[in-house]
C-alpha cells in the first residue's frame, strides 16, 4: 500500500542478487499471520504496510503481544482517515499505532527520523523485538520514504544480529518446556519447533500456562499479564533519549518526531545562527515514552512550542500523558504537504518569535 | 508419544474421532512429534493441537493457513498441518483458503466440517445448508452454502479428500495420503457436532456416505468436479482429486536448494554489496 509498496519493490528488484523470495500475499492480515508463523518458526520476520494495512494487521499486534512472538512491522504514514491522501504526507497515526492491538501488552514504537536513522533502527528494531519477544513498530511516513538525500555510506560492521534464542539447555533431562516459563524479568527462554529432539513448543491465543495450554485460571492469567507487562520494564531501560538539534539548554524549545528532524534541523541552525535562544527535541524512541532529556530541558526552558505534522497535536498530548508536562503553543500543518524549513521558519517567526 | 489430554469437548462430539485418527496417521507415519506442527484458528476444531503432544501455533480465528503457510516455508524440514472449523476456514479464512489453494505450499489442511459454529454456539456456518434453522439464524439461512471441495478444485488445489468422523479407518489413510502428498492438501472431515447441529447428526452422515468404489479415478478433473458437486442424499468419502503439482518451494531454488531457511546463517556484512548502488 503506498507509501509504503517502495520496501516491497526494492526488495524484488534485489531478490536474485540476495537471495530473497518475494510473494505478494492476499491481504495484511495474512502478511502479519505469515510473518508471525515464519518468526515462531524461527527466522526473523518484519511485514510493512500504511496506515489502512496496518489497521487490517492490529488483531495480529495483539496475537504477537500474548504468544509473545518477536516481529517487526513498518507503518509507513499518509493522512487518513480511510483513503485520505494516498501520495501525501502526515503524521497523524502515532495515537494508533501506539494504542494497536485489542488487550494489554507491552510493545516498542520508533519514529524514523532519516535515512540512517532508519537503517541503524530497523537492525536495532529486530534485536529488541527478539530480546524482549515483543512486536516492534517502525514509523516512517510518505515525506521520509520517498526523497533521495546525500549521506555518507552506512556502517554495516555496527549491524549485528542478536537472536536471544534458546538450546535447550535450560530444560531438565526429563523436563517438558516451558514456552511461558514465570522468570524474574518475565522473559521466557525461546525454543523454535524442531530445534531439540523430543521437545515441542505450544504458542496460544488464548490465555494460557507455562506450557502454552489453554487455561481458565485466575491466577493463572493475572501471572501472564504481569509476566508480559513486566517485559516493559526492562524494555524501558534500553530507550534512546530523542536528539536535541540547536543550543543546548535553549529558552524556547521545540518538541517534535520522526521524519521532521531533517527541515527541523535547516531552521533551528538558521535561528540560532541569528542569535536565538533555541533547539528542537526530536523524538525517535517513542514508545514506551522517554521523558528524562524532556523533563530536564522543559525545566530551564521558557517557552515550549511543539510542532507536527497533524491536526490533533498527538506528540503533545503524549507528553501531558507521559511527562505531565504542558505544551506553550502548537504549530501544526496537515495539509498533506510535507512542513517546508522556510515554512518553519516563517511560522515560528510570526507565531512564536515576534510575539 | 502423542499422549492423551484432557478435553473440553462435548462427549459424543465428532472431533474426538479426528483426533484419533489424526494421532494414528502421525504414529504411522513414524513422525516424531517436534518434527510436526499444527497450526489452527480459534474454534472448537481450532483446539485439536492442544491435546496432541506436537508444536503448536493456536492463532487466530480464520488464520490457520498463513502461519502454516510461513513455517513450511521457513522450516521445509517440518511436517506442517493446518487445523481449522468450518467458520474458520470458508469464512473468517476464506481469503487465505483460496490463495492458501493458489499458493500449492506443501502442507495439509483438515478441516472439521460441522456445517456450523460449534464454539460459539451454534450460529450457521458457510457450510450450514440453506433453509436450516439455527440458533441465530431463526427463520433459516438464506445464503446458499459453499461448496467446499468444488471451490478447492476450482482453485487448482491438486489433493481434495471428503472424510467421515464416523469412518475412523478411512480417515486415517485420507490423513496420511494427505501428509504425504507434496503439496497442499485438503481434507473436509464430516464432523457432527452432537450439541449445535440437529439436522446434520451422525445418523444422517451415516444415511448418506459411501466410500468411492477402488476404481475411482482421481487424476480425472471433470469427474472429479462432478464427485464434488455430490450432496444430498449420497455423499462420497475418500480421494476425490489427487494429482502431482509443482509446490511453491519447487518453483523457487532459493528455498529448494540448501538448508531449510532457519539453518541458515546470516551475515550482515554480506548487505554491504547494496551501499554500492548508491556510490
Ligand atoms: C475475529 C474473530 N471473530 C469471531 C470470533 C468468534 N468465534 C470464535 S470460533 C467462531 C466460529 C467457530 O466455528 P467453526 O470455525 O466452524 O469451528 P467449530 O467451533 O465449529 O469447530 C467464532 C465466530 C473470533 N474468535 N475472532
Ligand atoms: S459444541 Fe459441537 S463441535 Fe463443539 S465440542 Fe460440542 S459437539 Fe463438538
Ligand atoms: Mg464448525
Amino acid at each position: 500500500m503506498t507509501p509504503s509498496t517502495s520496501l516491497m519493490t526494492y526488495m524484488a528488484q534485489k531478490s536474485n542478487q540476495m537471495g530473497i523470495v518475494v510473494e505478494q500475499v492476499e491481504d495484511e492480515i495474512a502478511a502479519i499471520n505469515m510473518a508471525l508463523g515464519a518468526s515462531y518458526a524461527g527466522v526473523r520476520a518484519m511485514t510493512g504496510s500504511s496506515g489502512g494495512g496496518f489497521a487490517l494487521m492490529v488483531e495480529g499486534v495483539s496475537l504477537a503481544g500474548i504468544t509473545e512472538t518477536p516481529i517487526v512491522i513498518a507503518e509507513i504514514q499518509r493522512p487518513g482517515p480511510a483513503t485520505g491522501f494516498p501520495t501525501r504526507t502526515e503524521q497523524s497515526d502515532l495515537r494508533f499505532i501506539i494504542h494497536a492491538g485489542h488487550g494489554e501488552f507491552p510493545k516498542m514504537v520508533i519514529a524514523v527520523r532519516n535515512p540512517e536513522d532508519a537503517f541503524y533502527q530497523t537492525a536495532r528494531a529486530f534485536n529488541i523485538a527478539e530480546k524482549y519477544q515483543i512486536p516492534v513498530i517502525l514509523v516512517s511516513d510518505q515525506y521520509l520514504a520517498d526523497y533521495a538525500q546525500t549521506i555518507k555510506p552506512f556502517d554495516f560492521s555496527r549491524i549485528s544480529i542478536d537472536r536471544y534464542l534458546d538450546d535447550g539447555s535450560s530444560i531438565a533431562e526429563d523436563e517438558k518446556y516451558k514456552r511461558y516459563k514465570l522468570t524474574d524479568s518475565g522473559i521466557s527462554p525461546r525454543l523454535i519447533p524442531g530445534s531439540v529432539k523430543g521437545q515441542v513448543i505450544y504458542v496460544d491465543s488464548d490465555e494460557h500456562d507455562e506450557y502454552g495450554h489453554i487455561t481458565e485460571s485466575a491466577e493463572i492469567r493475572t501471572n501472564m499479564v504481569n509476566k508480559r507487562l513486566k517485559k516493559e520494564d526492562l524494555l524501558r531501560q534500553e530507550l534512546i533519549e530523542p536528539e536535541l538539534l540547536g543550543k543546548d539548554n535553549p529558552e524556547i524549545l521545540i518538541v517534535s518526531w520522526g521524519s521532521l528532524h531533517g527541515p527541523l534541523k535547516e531552521t533551528i541552525g538558521k535561528l540560532v545562527n541569528e542569535g536565538i535562544s533555541i533547539g528542537a527535541l526530536v523524538f525517535g524512541d517513542i514508545w514506551p515514552f522517554p521523558t528524562k532529556r524532556l523533563t530536564a530541558l522543559a525545566s530551564k526552558a521558557r517557552l515550549i512550542v511543539d510542532l507536527e505534522q497533524n491536526a490533533t497535536a498527538q506528540l503533545d498530548g503524549l507528553i501531558r500523558q507521559e511527562a505531565l508536562i504542558s505544551c506553550d503553543k502548537k504549530l501544526l500543518k496537515y495539509d498533506g504537504r510535507m512542513w517546508s524549513p522556510e515554512e518553519i521558519y516563517n511560522r515560528l517567526k510570526g507565531e512564536v518569535l515576534n510575539v | 508419544m502423542f499422549e492423551t489430554y484432557e478435553t473440553a469437548w462435548c462427549p459424543g462430539c465428532g472431533n474426538f474421532a479426528i483426533l484419533a485418527s489424526l494421532k494414528d496417521a502421525l504414529n504411522q507415519l513414524g513422525l516424531d512429534p517436534s518434527e510436526v506442527v499444527i497450526s489452527s484458528g480459534i474454534g472448537q476444531a481450532a483446539k485439536t493441537p492442544h491435546y496432541i503432544n506436537v508444536n503448536t501455533f493456536n492463532g487466530l480465528h480464520g488464520r490457520a493457513v498463513p502461519p502454516a503457510t510461513a513455517i513450511k516455508l521457513s522450516n521445509k524440514n517440518l511436517t506442517v498441518i493446518a487445523e481449522s472449523g468450518d467458520g474458520d476456514t470458508y469464512g473468517e479464512g476464506g481469503n487465505h483458503f483460496i490463495h492458501g489453494i493458489r499458493r500449492n505450499v506443501n502442507i495439509a489442511h483438515f478441516i472439521h466440517d460441522n456445517q456450523i459454529y460449534g464454539l460459539t454456539k451454534g450460529q450457521a456456518s458457510p457450510t450450514t445448508e440453506k433453509g436450516q434453522k439455527t440458533s441465530l439464524q431463526f427463520n433459516g439461512v438464506i445464503a446458499e452454502p459453499v461448496r467446499p471441495l468444488f471451490l478447492a478444485l476450482t482453485m487448482g488445489a491438486g489433493f481434495v479428500a471428503r472424510g467421515f468422523a464416523g469412518d475412523r479407518a478411512q480417515l486415517t489413510e485420507l490423513m496420511k495420503a494427505a501428509i504425504n502428498y507434496n503439496g497442499y492438501a485438503m481434507i473436509d472431515i464430516l464432523q457432527p457436532c452432537v450439541s449445535f447441529n440437529k439436522v446434520n447428526t451422525f445418523q444422517w452422515y451415516k444415511e448418506r456416505v459411501y466410500r468411492l468404489p477402488d476404481d475411482y479415478d482421481a487424476t480425472d478433473f471433470s469427474n472429479a468436479l462432478k464427485t464434488a458437486m455430490e450432496w444430498g442424499d449420497r455423499i462420497p468419502t475418500g480421494i476425490i482429486y489427487n494429482v502431482p503439482r509443482d509446490t511453491y518451494i519447487d518453483q523457487v531454488d532459493f528455498l529448494k536448494d540448501g538448508p531449510a531457511l532457519v539453518d541458515r546463517t546470516l551475515d550482515p556484512m554480506e548487505a554491504k554489496q547494496l551501499l554500492e548502488d548508491f556510490i
